[in-house]
């Protein structure tokens, strides 16, 4: 949002209407998509004071030529997860053997309980829950991590890219799969369809629930990079119009309103972690027993 | 339309990245439920036994305080019981005492008046024995004085004189 103050005021010293609105948009899409270069810029400065343009790194896989340069939503990716290793080590680090957990270990130590408890627990057995905790863990804390890591100044959201969702999302389908699997056997698959449909049904079920399958993992990725991108967007053009509609007087009320948003947006962080994990360990959990 | 170009650049799903993806995600995961995750929850399970032994521990300890407030309750009650019965006892005890001795005292003082008595019947008839000696003793006196001496052999008088003194009236003498 900040970052993006300089961009947008730079517009105002720019051209004409047709022009601005193409800018705005310009502006807004350049901060949510993937790129190849990180930009630091400051108030009142044309000029970024840092670009640190990405190397390339192409090969190829399987004869598909794939760039494995890191990009920007790599590199904030990353920052996110040390961010991430950095703050859970030292949660249980700071609180050594002692029971009494204290200040950050607390808190960690409170999301962690919130997971065992209000997600895995919930959904499923405790020894299916004790076997994908640490999946739901990370899960839960990658998305906050890196989606709260995205609303600093001059930082990207990397879990707001279809790539990163569509990933996790096919990593929670990789584990239905697996839990029905393991739990119950190839009978996992006969008992895809619900007990108790008509045997005249069952071929039009069978297909239904196979499509089912994939249908809720693209909503996790869907849901998950619609939401995690929507705020952005929408707080970038609450503050583009102020250059649209061209006069200062917008700002009075488009930069609380931004305000207020940059604040829901930390609440929808948390809330998206929390469908994303509750949706992944139910799904987890209902491929583990039959229906 | 750059803005389409852009919409379109939000959908794409670069092979590369999605790659990054699955290997970060995939050490996050081993390493964070190697450093953080497993030791978290064991702590947290620790605590949660902890806290459940404390919590069963302090049950217990106050089951077994109040079983002994109970137990010391009843001791106290049947203490008490005792204590009074025994005091019931000792006083009953001590008021049979008490008759015996009184009885024993009081036969004894009976066995002693009537000894008393007995030593007085006894001392008095002696007295009376010897003041009768003395009597005939005293009347042969008196009738040898009034007989001029003459009465030089008492012997046959004597024994008159006894008989006389044993008729004698015994009232005034008793006691």
């Amino acid at each position: 949002m900040i970052a993006a103050l300089p961009l947008l005021a730079s517009l105002a010293l720019g051209s004409g209407p047709p022009s601005v609105s193409e800018a705005v948009k310009d502006v807004v899409f350049e901060h949510v998509t993937d790129s190849r270069v990180i930009e630091i810029q400051l108030p009142f400065m044309h000029e970024p004071i840092v670009e640190w343009h990405l190397p390339s790194f192409p090969v190829t896989i399987a004869g598909h030529a794939v760039d494995l340069g890191p990009t920007k939503h790599v590199i904030f990716m990353w920052l996110a997860s040390l961010l991430l290793v950095l703050v859970a080590t030292l949660a249980t680090r700071a609180r050594g053997r002692s029971l009494v957990p204290r200040g950050v270990a607390n808190l960690i130590e409170m999301a962690v309980l919130f997971v065992r408890d209000e997600i895995a627990l919930k959904t499923m057995d405790e020894q299916t829950a004790n076997a994908y905790l640490p999946y739901l863990l990370t899960a839960f804390f990658f998305i906050v991590f890196s989606a709260g890591l995205g609303l600093f100044p001059w930082t990207a959201t990397s879990v707001g890219n279809l790539a990163v969702t569509g990933t996790l999302a096919t990593l929670t389908f990789v584990l239905m799969q697996f839990s029905g699997v393991s739990h119950q056997g190839v009978s996992y698959f006969a008992h895809l369809v619900p007990a108790g449909v008509p045997w005249a049904l069952w071929p039009l079920m069978f297909v239904i629930e196979i499509l089912g399958m994939f249908t809720k993992s693209f909503a996790l990725c869907i849901r998950l990079f619609a939401n995690m991108i929507a705020g952005h967007i929408v707080i970038f053009f609450v503050l583009g119009l102020i250059f649209l509609i061209g006069s200062p007087l917008v700002a009075v009320a488009s930069v609380p309103f931004a305000i207020g948003l940059y604040l829901l947006e930390i609440i929808i962080i948390l809330i998206q972690a929390y469908i994303f994990t509750m949706l992944s360990a139910l799904f987890i959990g209902m491929s583990a027993h039959a229906h | 339309m750059p803005a389409m170009i852009f919409a379109a650049d939000i959908m794409a799903i670069q092979p590369g990245l999605v790659l990054w993806t699955v290997v970060t995600f995939v050490a996050l995961v081993l390493l964070l439920s190697k450093v953080a995750w497993k030791p978290i929850l064991r702590l947290v399970e620790e605590r949660e036994r902890t806290i459940h032994a404390a919590l069963e521990g302090a049950r217990q300890d106050r089951d077994e305080a109040s079983r002994l407030l109970e137990e010391q309750r009843g001791l106290l009650a049947a203490a008490r019981k005792e204590s009074a019965e025994a005091v019931k006892k000792a006083l009953a005890d001590a008021e049979v005492a008490r008759q015996e001795l009184v009885q024993k005292s009081r036969k004894e003082a009976e066995e002693l008046l009537a000894r008393a008595r007995a030593q007085i019947e006894e001392d008095k008839a002696q007295a009376q024995a010897q003041l009768k000696g003395v009597v005939v003793d005293l009347a042969i006196d008196v009738a040898a004085k009034m007989l001029g001496e003459h009465l030089k052999d008492p012997g046959p008088q004597r024994a008159l004189f006894e008989r006389y003194v044993q008729d004698l009236p015994r009232t005034g003498t008793r006691g």
